[in-house]
């Protein structure tokens, strides 16, 4: 106790960040958790029913379609974010000119400046049937046998929602990996080049390896925001047409605000965690990396 | 010899392919600027065109649609960013600087915070909200985006931190400066660097936002940016030219913001990502 | 000591003093309505009232749309029913469930009241009333008060229906022969919204469930001695082809959940399934795309001439006319409405198609177990619905050049229409009113049935399929609506909820 006291000052100073963080991380997340097994409601009582809610979501055809639709457009998120940024911080790097690979590492920052939603509503009118961008072009082009309705059938819609930001160039997965590549100390990437190994052995034996923990917090980064983010899915389509782009987050959205079925609707936030939680554990274990602290 | 040649056409097809790709990135913002200084009509009827004459008169109507939810971004951004840039800095060097009994259990639960989704918060926090009262108010936003936003910069202060020469805070100590002091006069202006970053990888963040205004937000006049184009999207009329004019209007402060501050936030997502 | 006392005094005072306090003291009445429902002329009617009664303040709280409404209103009502709203526009909000819940409240008795702003003339007497009762909760607890009746039907463009013979179809054979006729001359038959921002299933679940319903009337119809009987049953005759056959009746919820359970009634019929499959035959007439479409984006295909027919509801007239006459002259055309042609094809156990009624602007009181609170919100909705305000209403909404939804409910008010107006107006309605059945705007029930209806509106998935799909999640709601509503299966008891 003494020693409390003794450091009371250090106690003060972190009390802003802690009743901050206990009051909105804590006590929600434990909230949530504890919901996910009542009925709570708008309006009515809220009992304990165990684990009903969540056999409940064993029999929901929203989650089980919507549980296989997250899997793919996840595992298509980590292709996005780590392919295409890693292949152009490869291309810059291989650059001689200084100026030029600070000139066309900003030029890949640039995207950034559009605000997400923006993005998400040019995208839908890319891919309106009638007037929008990708038909209009396929007509001009004279390829009208590609036409399709994007958004409008079920098998292109996930597609089309995967498509959005093409050619995918995320300007963070980007900034993350380059930065790594120029992490690579010179006397190994040298030492390679005297070696007489070709770029691609060396890209693949080299800088693949050595960029293991950036890789790593790509990965988690996506996967967190793959699972949680169903705003591209409200706008584009609404989860239809039929299942087809259904996500949890987006069933978990509108139980809570269309149904008012907060128990449930914490049950599969609950859910969610748990995946999120899983599958980061598994993604540091099996990508084990140097770490630097 | 021809290694040389090699070399260069290669390197000439990488910029090519380089800069057809970055293109490509920026085409959706490109069509948005373009078609937002077209009438509606030539829209429908002539999409392909250019304008024939650059119709600004877009643009008074997209100005008083979203004035009010591009300022409540801003300012909803602004307020977070500062309390995040002043928790992060100060938590950062408390655990940096104090040594005090439970220093890496707090340390380790705070980061371990990381790890909880929105995913699950999203409905107890908005109850939570509601009862306190302040659900429908601009701290509904605020509080939690400055609860959730220091836990990185805390971590990058923290990092950062520890490089201050120990000789400067016993110069200050000795010269009795209470903690708060050392804080304002010796960390805070080393700092400014890092911090600039946190607040605009932040900035950058919180713009953006949109799942969670959209959920605690009902009071039209409070709405958010994104919230409010997503909502004027499912208006009856589709006017194009006045839409596209509107999400230009709404972008400008995360340009003008990104654009000055770009070295910070690229130098700040650089140190982070070698970090990892 | 003292000082302090004196200081705190003089700031107590100095509160009570400040406007702000005595905007407290008002009595507050919160509405919350949609954009585009005549907000100028309400704004205007409620600044009248507030003229009248100082001691009442009338706020109004706009959203942009229906979706937004119910996300507004489901998060007031979630902690707090103080905050929540007094009036709200509650178009897409369940009404049946909100009542029993507690939340809506009933204004049977006001409605039988002289209304003071109306020469006091009863205030039920002022409406078209058919529209009330259609609406009515169990048919006998009114909640919803309609400002206009609105329908749904399909607008086509005359001159492409000129151009190429066409004349507007009165069977669904009919409909479908003339939109291959278009089609054969690249021209895209019917623009209709599919994405999740407006329902085009709504109004046709609606439609067509009421067509193959009917014929059980007798089976379902509140008999003497129930708890919902109402004399007007007793002159009930079972004749499909008579529109109003049903109106003023009322149709006891336990009789028709019993006879879903034990299978006299199913979605399965072959009547069911025949009438379903004609939607079948229409929908690949519907525009390329349509269910990643928006409002928009199929109003803009009618617009520019793309699409020959648009299949949406009157409160598109307004905006039509003005959007029209900004387009260049020769982008302009002649339009004109049809209703949805007869799908019967002299099948006898299938009813012609009736009106969805009512869909407009339809205001609901909250329910804040406060009778003060209540009877002046009710006095601002008698001065509201009142001839003289109800006219007012149309005559400054189209002054300000915003929208009108459809004929208004309260008798006289339509004079204030304009000729053109009112003749576009006239091709709808006529019709009846449909019966809303147990699911009307059931959250819960649309949001779950809308992937199989948009599957089925593709012909991904056929007609039995979507049929048998409908019916399972009948019959599992039913049984949550018994739980809710504490129903025994006795149509004589009425039953509280748990």
């Amino acid at each position: 106790m003494n020693s409390l006291l003794r450091h009371r000052v250090s106690y003060l100073l972190l009390l802003p960040t802690f009743t901050l963080v206990i009051l909105f991380f804590y006590y929600p997340a434990l909230s949530g958790i504890f919901h996910a097994f009542t009925t709570w409601q708008a309006v009515g009582d809220s009992r304990w029913v165990g684990l009903d809610n969540f056999i409940f979501m064993a029999t929901d055809p929203f989650i089980r379609h919507s549980l296989y639709n997250q899997l793919l457009l996840t595992l298509a998120d980590m292709v996005k974010a780590l392919v295409p940024p890693f292949i152009v911080a490869e291309m810059i790097y291989s650059l001689r000119s200084e100026r030029e690979r600070y000139w066309l590492r900003t030029l890949c920052v640039i995207p950034m400046v559009a605000p997400g939603m923006v993005i998400i509503l040019m995208w839908y009118f890319i891919y309106d049937p009638n007037v929008g961008l990708l038909n209009q072009a396929l007509v001009g082009m004279g390829l009208e046998d590609l036409k399709r309705a994007w958004l409008g059938d079920p098998n292109f819609a996930l597609g089309a929602i995967v498509g959005i930001g093409f050619p995918w160039i995320g300007a963070l997965a980007f900034l993350i990996l380059y930065a790594g590549l120029n992490n690579i100390p010179g006397d190994i990437v040298d030492a390679a080049r005297i070696d007489g190994a070709s770029k691609f052995a060396r890209i693949l034996q080299i800088d693949l390896p050595m960029l293991v923990p950036q890789i790593r917090l790509v990965v988690l980064l996506t996967l967190i925001a793959s699972i949680q983010d169903f705003g591209r899915v409200l706008v584009m389509t609404g989860g239809g047409p039929g299942y087809a782009t259904y996500v949890p987050a987006l069933w978990m959205y509108e139980q809570t605000f269309l149904m008012s079925h907060f128990g449930y609707a914490s049950a599969i936030g609950v859910t969610l965690f748990l995946v999120i939680l899983t599958s980061s554990l598994i993604v540091l274990r099996v990508m084990k990396g140097d770490v630097e602290d | 010899m021809s290694k040389t040649d090699n070399s260069a056409l290669s390197t000439f097809l990488i910029r090519v392919i380089l800069y057809s790709l970055l293109g490509l990135s920026l085409l959706p913002v490109l069509v948005m600027v373009v078609l937002s200084v077209k009438s509606n009509v030539e829209i429908i009827t002539d999409f392909w065109s250019l304008p024939s004459v650059i119709r600004w008169d877009n643009y008074p109507g997209a100005f008083e649609t979203v004035k009010g939810s591009t300022f409540n971004s801003l300012f909803v951004t602004l307020v977070s960013c500062t309390g995040i840039v002043f928790l992060s800095s100060l938590s950062g060097f408390v655990f940096a600087r104090h040594r005090f009994p439970g220093r890496e259990t707090l340390f380790t639960v705070l980061i371990g915070l990381v790890m909880l989704p929105q995913v699950l918060l999203l409905v107890p926090l908005f109850v939570e909200v509601k009862s306190m009262g302040i659900a429908d108010t601009y701290w509904a936003l605020i509080l939690p985006y400055m609860a959730g936003g220091q836990i990185i910069g805390i971590l990058l202060c923290r990092g950062f931190m520890a490089t201050i020469p120990q000789a400067l805070f016993e110069s200050a100590r000795l010269d009795g400066a209470s903690e708060f002091q050392v804080y304002r006069h010796i960390v805070l202006p080393l700092s400014l660097p890092i911090l600039t970053a946190i607040g605009i990888i932040n900035f950058h963040g919180i713009y953006n936002d949109f799942v969670w205004p959209l959920m605690v937000l009902q009071d039209q006049d409070l709405k958010t940016f994104a919230v409010a184009i997503f909502e004027l999207s499912t208006v009856y009329r589709f006017e194009y030219g006045l839409t596209f004019a509107a999400y230009v209007v709404g972008s400008l402060p995360l340009v003008v913001v990104l654009l000055a501050g770009m070295k910070y936030f690229v130098r700040g997502i650089t140190e982070g990502g070698v970090k990892a | 000591m003292t000082p302090h006392l004196l200081v705190s005094a003089c700031l107590v005072v100095c509160a009570a003093l400040l406007p702000g306090a005595e905007a407290w003291a008002k009595e507050r009445v919160l509405i919350s309505t949609v954009r585009g429902f005549y907000n100028t002329a309400m704004d205007e009617i409620a600044a009248q009232y507030m003229e009248l009664h100082p001691e009442v303040e009338i706020e109004i709280n706009l959203q942009p749309d229906n979706f937004t409404i119910t996300r507004y209103y489901t998060a007031n009502m979630a902690a707090d029913r103080a905050t929540a709203p007094d009036i709200v526009h509650g178009n897409l909000l369940g009404i049946d469930e909100n009542y029993h819940a507690g939340r809506f409240l009933a204004v049977n008795d006001y409605l039988q009241r002289p209304n003071p702003y109306a020469d006091n003339v009863v205030w039920m007497d002022l409406f078209d009333d058919d529209l009330i009762r259609s609406m009515a909760v169990d048919g006998i607890h009114y909640c919803v008060i309609p400002l206009d009746f609105c329908d749904a039907a399909v607008y086509y463009n005359k001159d492409i229906f000129d151009r190429h013979g066409l004349m507007p179809p009165s069977t669904w054979d009919e409909w479908i022969a003339l939109s291959t006729v278009l089609e054969e001359h690249g021209i895209l038959p019917i623009a209709v919204s599919g994405s999740t921002q407006t329902d085009f299933t709504g109004w046709i679940d609606l439609m067509f469930e009421d067509a193959c319903m009917r014929p059980f009337m007798p089976m379902i119809i509140a008999q003497p001695g129930d708890w919902n009987y109402v004399e007007a049953n007793d002159r009930y005759v079972h004749d499909l082809s008579d529109k109003d056959s049903d109106r003023y009746t009322t149709i006891n919820p336990e009789r028709l959940i019993s006879a879903f359970l034990d299978g006299t009634i199913s979605y399965q019929m072959p009547h069911f399934v025949d009438a379903y499959a004609r939607f079948q035959t229409l929908t690949p007439h519907f525009a390329f795309g349509f269910l990643g479409t928006d409002q928009a984006g199929a109003y803009n295909l009618f617009l520019t001439s793309r699409a020959a027919m648009w299949q949406t509801g009157s409160w598109r007239v307004g905006s039509l006319m003005k959007d029209l006459r900004e387009l260049p002259e020769e982008m302009r055309f002649d339009w004109a409405v049809f209703p949805f042609p007869d799908l019967r094809d002299g099948h006898e156990d299938i009813a012609p198609l009736r009106g969805v009624g009512g869909v407009g602007h339809q205001f609901c009181v909250v329910n804040k177990n406060d009778q003060a609170q209540h009877d002046r919100v009710i006095d601002f909705m008698m001065y509201l619905y009142s001839p003289e305000q109800t006219a007012y209403l149309i005559r400054r909404t189209l002054e300000v050049g915003e929208f009108i939804q459809g004929m208004p409910m309260v008798k006289g008010a339509e004079k204030e229409l304009p000729d053109d107006i009112l003749a576009k107006l006239k091709g709808f309605g006529g019709r009846g009113y449909t019966n809303p059945g147990l699911f009307l705007n059931d959250e819960e029930h649309d949001k779950r049935i809308r992937p199989w209806y948009q599957l089925y509106a593709l012909g991904r998935v056929d007609v039995e399929e979507f049929l048998a799909e409908k019916q399972a999640l009948a019959i599992e709601l039913m049984h949550r609506v018994i739980a809710r509503r504490g129903f025994d299966l006795d149509p004589t008891t009425e039953d509280k909820p748990l």
